[in-house]
């Protein structure tokens, strides 16, 4: 192996000399191992834990902390298919190069990275670590991941911000900061089959006054202001028209427990727009007085819309929190749905709430069609605040289901977001503290079995340790945003916008229950 | 006299020279010593804002500069954590004034060539101003410094042609407003007296103020620049460029924000209004007017008259305009951030109880209850009528945020810290952290309470994350440090007794989430733990608050059980009340009863029998007060309470 000294920041310089040499450097003028060398008996202790996860070719490097006491650290990162990259590090932290990472792992698709850590005792003596395993998919991941960023729970808000994140390195730009329109708050942003070129954010007003709740719609370059808060929202494959559901939603905060808020619907129904023509339609398929339907969601093919649906179990839908709220169980439902007709099939139960033991929340098709990962949780329609919460996966071909639990944990693991190779699930998880929702990535392979998942990477390794924002509602894309941050700040603080006339439903206008009724919900998404 | 002393700027004699200097140490030495002595700058800390919230590192830092007034923000908030300490908070401010002064003094010196030994002190004094009404405008401060600071090197590197140096004052009033908002555009009134003609120590350089007219003519290129370029910043950096709406734009930065507590701002506007002033004071000469009033005796002898009298109206203006109303009520939640329960109730003692915000109150009950005097002695104390009481006593679900005032909310809710916590609520501790977080942005308190919530639930990983984001705030680095070897060397914090006492007192039920109150939640401590004194104490004080006789003598075995053997004395009035009124004779067996507090009773019903027939309610009313003051017969009449005699 060959050492060569590194500097920070030239990184093109050591991409040539990897070229030249043939093999991969990341050197250090720091401490190297000598001959004798303990053994500790067990792979280091690592954060973020990156121990035996499955990554995608085209990652951001996994920089990474060894929690391991020492005055030194060596740390090899060898690829089956060839290359090395090789830092030192005086306090731990280990950051790859960018380029030199690329580059091993362009080397090393669908191969076997091994993680070696050394560490220097105070007394002088070097102790290696059991290797750790790293494979590396074939398959990549879709490079652009968007996502909220905000406090662990809130009822009032502070400087929230949607971003986006170049996944396979470290810039990330605001999308839409509630500053930008007077410290208001944004939410519910998502995209048609993994791509912005139609999309839509929900927007609440902050402190500027007259400033109603709206919708943010972004089709084809053209950025629009709807003036109907759009709640969760499903985008059609053919990015003109968008399901969203009209949400009575109501926040409550626990006296005990671990879990101190906790948001139900009082009610809740599906809508149709078609972004086009602005006219919104429904059926009592999706939008059944007796029932809360939510979480609307297309498969691939855009004929059938899934969501989840419950009876509603309370006589007063303006009762503060219903007596029976924590008996609230969703079952994962679908319909057919012809757009152009606008005709609504029968509703079929995809999953019921007794069979699987919960409630079947975000039901989110795979995009060939043929798997359905969902959230099961004890209750409710907010999965994010019960640590109950797992992903689920049902094989729509044959109707069998099961407990992902490769990506499972004891905290709550929610909302996710395919790539769209199918291979890459972007999702929420707790996992690591119980109260701060991280961005997890798992790979899923062909067979159905997903691998161990791995949190998204950060420049700093030490930025998970003292980060007290959330990083909620993760959505994959396959291209970035087209249109900057001051333009959606601009049409969020505009007062003018299309209004779309809503059909005559239960939350529709003219309603009992418009007043109140919100297609965003208040609270911090998953 | 007057001339002479103008022309010491030219004179370098060192006798003269020394003048200036005397006067600043002399002024950096009273504001120093003020400031530590009088205004304390500690007391600061318990108010929100007062010590703005500050971390190191990039983000931080890349988060404060972003928007308009970022930088001085920053300094300012950097400057403010010394406040902390009294002694080096003092000194910071007082340096941080001198420093304005000095500045301020030589822009005099430039734009009128007189020496203006007294601008320099006077600027330091009354720079006092908005800290002696308790208001931290060290941004205001710290903007001026960078106008004055710019101007002054302006007048000393901008080039002598009229097109340049319109075109370097526009770009530095740009850069101004976004480095230090809007205060800093009173450099525009330093550029308009650089370019006023005043001087062959302008930027034009010397002799220009020989030249013929057209060229002070020219002159007004750059002014017009400067102004153009002052109108235009908050709209095209601060609307367009920052994405601010328009009263933001034009309130970066500056004191007269809407999110600014009340206090001091009007003080503080004036300091950045006597900014500009003193330089259009300074463009009319009136220095030199002395100069021509006359050659009689009395032309002669009113300057110094003057000057003397100034000094000393300068000198006394902080005494005169200190807020001791604010400090003493910020002492008070200062010894009940430190759990010096016995000095707040001294010093509450000494406040005059119309005065009470609504913090003191709660931060007086707080020290009654950790006294174990609270049923003895609340109505010795002002107890507004129809305040919640989790607003009251600070503890409960974040009703305390839907509190009427803008400043007694503030200051009940960061002045101290959570009795929710204290009591075993801990999941309205978090709450109210949270809310406390949207409400204000980050601050120290909250990322230490929310810290200390996830130890006793339990989730030290999530406490770590608090604890590391607290250490990079200035001064929190030791005592979280501390926290998190503790963690380390013992995850469960089994070791740790305050954990271990809240955790053994935590409320485990909730029947309904739809009862959420202050009397549930004490009712649920209880149920955990009968030994819960602090929760058993409130559950019979909000029964007493609510004047609900009935439940004060239902709650007595609570009161028992959680160790009491002697009845408090208003819980004894409330059950006198109960029998007189109602009729209701109670069960006093077991208690040990104070005879003192019977025979009182009886007194003020013959007296206030007597006095409603001679006079009326009123008439009563006015016995309560004076002879009666701290009693619960009081209260319950006529729901007044204290001040205790």
């Amino acid at each position: 192996m060959i050492f060569a000294t590194f500097k920070p920041g030239t990184a093109p310089v050591e991409a040539v000399a990897a070229a030249v040499l043939g093999l991969l450097i990341c050197g250090c003028g720091g401490w190297t191992p000598g001959a004798e060398v303990g053994a500790a008996g067990r792979p280091p202790a690592l954060s973020p834990d990156y121990r035996s996860v499955t990554i995608p070719p085209n990652i951001a490097p996994l920089n990474v902390r060894v929690v391991e006491a020492g005055t030194a650290f060596h740390v090899t990162l060898e690829g089956e298919g060839g290359g090395a990259l090789v830092v030192a590090s005086g306090d731990g932290n280990v950051r790859f190069p960018v380029a030199p990472w690329r580059e091993l792992l362009g080397r090393n698709r669908g191969k076997r990275l091994t993680l070696r850590v050394v560490t220097r005792g105070a007394d002088g003596r070097a102790t290696a670590y059991s290797p750790v395993r790293i494979e590396v998919a074939r398959e990549e991941i879709d490079p652009v991941l968007v996502y909220r960023f905000i406090v662990p729970h809130f009822n009032v808000w502070n400087d929230i911000r949607i971003c986006q994140r170049d996944l396979t390195g470290f810039t990330v730009e605001p999308v839409l900061r509630g500053l930008q329109f007077g410290n208001g708050c944004t939410n519910c942003h998502a995209f048609s089959a993994g791509s912005p070129r139609s999309m839509s954010i929900g927007t609440r007003g902050g402190r500027l006054p007259g400033l109603s709740s709206a919708s943010l719609v972004l089709r084809d370059g053209e950025l629009r202001r709807v003036k109907s808060p759009w709640g969760y929202t499903a985008w059609h494959p053919d990015g003109r028209h968008a399901a969203y559901s009209l949400n009575r939603v109501r926040q409550f905060f626990h006296g005990a427990g671990q879990q101190v808020p906790d948001v139900l619907d009082l009610d809740s129904e599906i809508v149709v727009c078609d972004v086009e023509t602005g006219q919104v339609f429904t059926s009592p398929a999706i939008a059944n007085p007796d029932r809360l339907e939510t979480y609307p969601g297309w498969s691939p093919d855009g004929r059938t819309l899934y969501f989840s649906s419950a009876p509603i179990l309370w006589t007063d839908r303006h009762r503060m929190i219903p007596d029976r709220y924590s008996e609230v169980r969703y079952d994962l439902c679908r319909v057919a749905v012809d757009l152009k007709t606008r005709r609504f099939g029968k509703v079929e139960t995809v999953l019921s709430a007794a069979d699987a033991g919960g409630s079947v929340l975000i039901g989110r098709v795979s995009p060939d069609g043929r798997w359905l990962v969902s959230c099961v949780c004890d209750y409710g329609c907010f999965p994010i605040y019960r640590p109950s919460s797992d992903l689920h996966l049902i094989d729509l071909s044959t109707g069998a289901r099961r407990k992902l639990e490769e990506w499972s944990s004891p905290e709550s693991d929610s909302y996710h977001s395919w790539s769209s190779n199918g291979r890459w699930c972007a999702f929420s998880s707790k996992r690591d503290t119980g109260v701060f929702t991280r961005t997890y990535f798992g790979y899923f392979g062909p067979d159905g079995r997903g691998a161990k998942p791995f949190v998204l990477p950060q420049e700093d390794p030490e930025f998970y340790d003292s980060c007290t924002r959330t990083f909620t509602v993760p959505e994959l894309l396959r291209e970035p945003i087209p249109v900057g941050s001051r333009a959606f700040g601009r049409a969020a603080r505009s007062s003018a916008g299309a209004s779309l006339s809503l059909p005559a439903t239960t939350l529709g206008p003219g309603s009992a229950a418009t007043e109140g009724a919100s297609g965003s919900s208040r609270s911090g998404l998953q | 006299m007057q001339q002479q002393g103008d022309r010491a700027t030219t004179d370098p004699a060192a006798p003269r020279a020394a003048v200036p200097l005397a006067w600043s140490v002399a002024s950096l030495a009273f504001c120093s010593l003020y400031l530590w002595l009088a205004v304390r700058p500690e007391l600061f800390y318990p108010d929100v804002g007062g010590v703005p919230f500050f971390q190191w590192g990039t983000t931080f830092f890349s988060d404060s500069v972003a928007i308009p007034g970022g930088l001085a923000g920053y300094a300012a908030a950097l400057v403010s954590q010394t406040l902390r300490s009294g002694l080096l908070g003092a000194l910071a401010v007082a340096a941080n004034l001198q420093l304005l002064g000095s500045l301020a003094g030589a822009c005099w010196r430039l734009l009128t060539h007189r020496p203006g030994t007294w601008v320099a002190p006077a600027i330091t004094v009354l720079g006092m101003m908005p800290f002696v009404r308790y208001g931290n405008f060290l941004p205001a401060v710290e903007a001026l410094i960078a106008a004055s600071g710019v101007a002054l090197l302006g007048a000393r590197f901008a080039p002598r042609a009229v097109g340049p140096r319109a075109a370097l004052y526009a770009a530095a009033v740009i850069g101004l407003y976004q480095a230090a908002g809007v205060v800093s555009l009173a450099f525009v009134a330093l550029c308009i007296g650089l370019e006023a003609g005043h001087g062959s120590g302008g930027p034009g350089g010397a002799g220009e103020a020989d030249a013929p007219r057209r060229v002070d003519r020219l002159r007004l290129l750059p002014i017009a620049a400067a102004v153009a370029a002052a109108l235009a910043a908050p709209l095209a950096v601060g609307v367009w460029w920052a994405e601010l709406t328009l009263p933001e734009a034009l309130s970066c930065g500056a004191p007269w924000s809407p999110d600014r507590p009340d206090s001091g701002a009007g003080w503080a506007v004036a300091l950045v209004v006597a900014f500009p002033a003193g330089v259009a004071l300074a463009l009319l000469g009136l220095p030199g007017l002395a100069c021509r009033l006359g050659a009689g005796w009395t032309a002669r002898v009113r300057p110094a008259l003057a000057r003397g009298m100034l000094a000393v109206a300068i000198a006394a203006t902080p005494f005169f305009s200190h807020n001791r109303d604010a400090r003493d009520a910020l002492c008070v939640l200062e010894s009940g951030r430190r759990g010096d329960w016995r000095q707040v109730l001294h010093l509450a003692s000494r406040m005059a109880p119309a005065g009470y915000p609504l913090g003191v109150v709660a931060t007086v009950n707080k020290a009654l209850l950790a006294e174990g005097t609270l049923l003895d002695d609340m109505f010795g104390w002002p107890q507004p009528p129809g305040t919640p009481p989790e607003l009251l006593f600070q503890a409960g679900f974040g009703e305390r945020l839907r509190a009427s005032s803008r400043g007694a909310r503030l200051a009940i809710f960061l002045a101290t810290p959570s009795l929710s916590l204290e009591l075993g609520l801990a999941n309205e501790a978090e709450h109210e952290a949270y809310e406390a977080w949207g409400t204000f942005g980050p601050q120290v308190p909250v990322l230490r309470q929310l810290a200390l919530v996830n130890l006793v639930k339990g989730r030290p990983a999530a406490a770590s994350v608090f604890l590391r984001d607290l250490a990079r705030c200035p001064g929190e680095q030791a005592e979280a440090r501390a926290v998190l070897e503790r963690i380390a060397r013992d995850p469960g914090l089994t070791g740790w007794p305050y954990i271990r006492r809240i955790r053994s007192r935590l409320r485990r039920t909730e029947e309904d989430p739809n009862r959420q109150g202050f009397r549930t939640s004490m009712e649920a401590l209880v149920a955990v733990d009968p030994a819960n004194v602090a929760a058993a104490d409130l559950l019979v004080a909000e029964a007493l608050l609510t004047r609900d006789l009935d439940r004060v003598a239902a709650a007595l075995p609570r009161l028992g059980a959680a160790g009491r053997r002697r009845l408090p004395r208003h819980c004894h009035e409330a059950l006198l009340i109960r029998e007189a009124h109602l009729g209701k004779k109670p069960d006093l067996g077991g208690w040990e009863v104070d005879a003192g507090t019977a025979s009182r009773f009886r007194t003020f019903t013959s007296a206030s029998t007597a006095a409603l027939n001679a006079g009326g309610p009123g008439a009563v009313a006015e016995l309560a007060a004076r002879d009666y003051p701290d009693t619960y017969y009081r209260y319950y009449l006529f729901t007044a309470a204290g001040p205790r005699r």
